[in-house]
């Protein structure tokens, strides 16, 4: 397979598509290029097209019209659907839906056995995929058994084990718990590093400020794409796409009902904490 | 706050292994006491694998008490019968992503489920039907939709009328807002304190977004490892910081901030729960 050096990992061009004949448009028309080693986050109202989106990116669907290429290949080409599954891994919302094995490790163990990968290192694939999840000390435990936090974890090794250049998540920490949603974060953030592409969507803008890029969608559209301070800092368009601002934001927003001057842009608490530290210590200088 | 002496449901003392007698058990529940009163909501908030889940399916009898016992009423599940059914009536059991458990092809038929299985005559059960659907926000011509082609918001305030449906006394919710859009989770959280409003009704809420919490729970129970680390009112358990925090919990944003600026040496309060709480004590911070 050919492709040129500037040629993005992943590119929609006029990107359409329609679940049920006679109904409207789920994605609408959808240009975008993803680099290797971005950090995306896809965000909008539930119905956006988010998760459409997203199955499209490893040919889970295919473009009613329009093309999706992953690293020069079409989607739309069978020839490519193996190495295309295997580039782009995914992660869904709903971790019983991905769990097939009955046993965690063996869960793991799944998709890299069934490309082939032999014994060794598929030993050394799985403890490491759990390792990065932190559920290595429950590779016996039957998988039943495990919470819905920890299925989710589960799911994310799983997908590791592919070894894949981008990982495709859809709202996958929408049940994890703040401990498992944090040091999930700090995995997708240890990847990512290491030159993982990340795309995820999700409803939790103190996630979607981690990423380097936010994409906006609204009704099959995107609306905006931008960087997190540029996302945020544009209210009409939250309203617009029904998401809320990170939790900072709407706290740095009613302080400033009471406190007349003060602002903060700060993506997180401990950044709001440093700005309100700021404002009371200098406040001698505003009351001019 | 509390209107009646005698609970609507009673834990007692209540344990709970999985896999009971293997090299796999694992202690999920330990000696767990806990107590819902009529009008009031108990938020239940814990890590993934903390037992909440575990704890939920027994107030409504799904799970057996293995030691100890549930009360719901007059009625001892451990020693119940027939009078199982009772209990399954008192208390409505919306589970994690319950769009999930939808399985009429039309809508009405999923919420008509119960009340028929209850027994009750035709006209009965469409009356249900009609008042859970209004309830819920879903007009009644919505009886008629394939299920299948409900939005997700839809879907869940659909599962949530089959549970209305059963008139229950107490409300048990495990993670209701999870994966809903702003929107859809004020929506939501509108339509359970409508339900509640009577006075006479109780809610249990498991959650790990604690706004659902601030917002909606008179009184909170925190669960570690299976057992129960921490009761009292929501601004009681929130007012530990760094209890929660130490314990990979999450807190709320007000809260989160306040104990930032005491730890940088402001004198603040430490049961500030609301953005607007926190703001008017960093307004006091500026006046002093």
């Amino acid at each position: 397979m050919q492709r040129t050096r500037s040629e993005p990992l992943i590119r929609t061009t006029g990107l359409h598509h329609i679940y049920r004949e006679g109904t409207s448009y789920a994605l609408d028309g959808i240009d975008l290029e993803i680099e290797a080693g971005e950090y995306i986050a896809v965000v909008g109202a539930n119905g956006s097209g988010k998760s459409t989106l997203l199955m499209h990116l490893n040919a889970l669907l295919l473009p009613t019209s329009g093309d999706v290429m992953i690293a020069g290949m079409n989607t739309k080409n069978n020839q490519w659907l193996r190495e295309i599954r295997s580039m782009v891994g995914m992660v869904f919302q709903s971790p019983d839906t991905q769990i097939i094995a009955t046993i965690v490790e063996e869960d793991v163990a799944f998709g890299p056995e069934n490309i082939g990968v032999p014994e060794q290192e598929l030993r050394h694939r799985v403890v490491q995929a759990l390792r990065a999840v932190g559920l290595y000390k429950l590779r016996k435990r039957p998988s039943h058994l495990l919470s819905a936090g920890q299925k989710q974890l589960l799911a994310i090794a799983s997908a590791l084990a592919m070894h894949p250049r981008c990982l495709v998540l859809d709202e996958a920490t929408s049940m994890l718990d703040p401990a498992s949603r944090r040091s999930f974060l700090e995995t997708l953030a240890h990847l990512h590093r290491q030159g993982m592409t990340i795309v995820c969507s999700t409803h939790n803008m103190d996630e979607a400020a981690l990423a380097q890029r936010i994409i906006v969608l609204s009704k099959g559209k995107v609306i905006a794409d931008g960087n997190p301070n540029a996302i945020f800092s544009r209210r009409e368009l939250l309203v617009l796409a029904n998401i809320e601002p990170p939790s900072s934001l709407r706290l740095a927003e009613k302080i400033g009902e009471y406190l007349y001057g003060f602002y903060s842009s700060a993506l997180t608490i401990t950044g709001l904490a440093d700005e309100v530290d700021a404002y009371l210590r200098n406040k001698g200088s505003y009351d001019q | 706050m509390i209107p009646f002496k005698t609970p609507l449901i009673g834990v007692k003392r209540l344990s709970h292994t999985y896999l009971a007698g293997t090299d796999l058990s694992v202690d999920s529940l330990k000696n767990i006491d806990l107590e819902v009163f009529r009008g009031e909501t108990v938020g239940i908030i814990g890590p993934a694998g903390s037992g909440k889940s575990t704890l939920l399916q027994h107030l409504n009898g799904l799970l057996r008490p293995q030691r100890g016992d549930v009360w719901v009423k007059d009625i001892s599940i451990l020693h119940s019968g027939e009078e199982i059914r009772t209990v399954r009536t008192h208390v409505g059991l919306l589970f994690q992503n319950p769009e999930n458990q939808l399985f009429e092809q039309f809508a009405g038929d999923d919420v008509a489920f119960g009340p028929r299985n209850m027994g009750l005559s035709t006209e009965e059960v469409r009356r249900r039907v009609k008042n859970a659907m209004e309830m819920v926000g879903l007009p009644f011509s919505y009886k008629d939709r394939l299920t299948a082609h409900l939005s997700l918001g839809e879907k869940r305030r659909l599962a949530l009328a089959g549970v209305l449906a059963m008139d229950p006394e107490v409300l048990v919710l495990d993670e209701p807002t999870a994966s809903l859009d702003p929107d859809g989770r004020r929506r939501l959280l509108h339509i359970l304190s409508g339900w509640k409003s009577s006075g006479t009704k109780a809610m249990v809420i498991a959650s790990h977004n604690m706004d659902d919490i601030v917002e909606t729970s008179d009184r909170v129970y925190v669960l570690l490892r299976g057992k129960i680390a921490l009761a009292g009112t929501t601004r009681q358990v929130f007012s530990g910081v760094d209890f929660l925090l130490h314990n990979d919990l999450a807190v709320p944003v007000a809260s989160e901030l306040m104990h930032y600026l005491r730890k940088r040496g402001f004198p603040v309060s430490s049961e500030v729960l609301t953005d607007r709480e926190a703001a008017q004590e960093v307004r006091g911070l500026y006046d002093a």
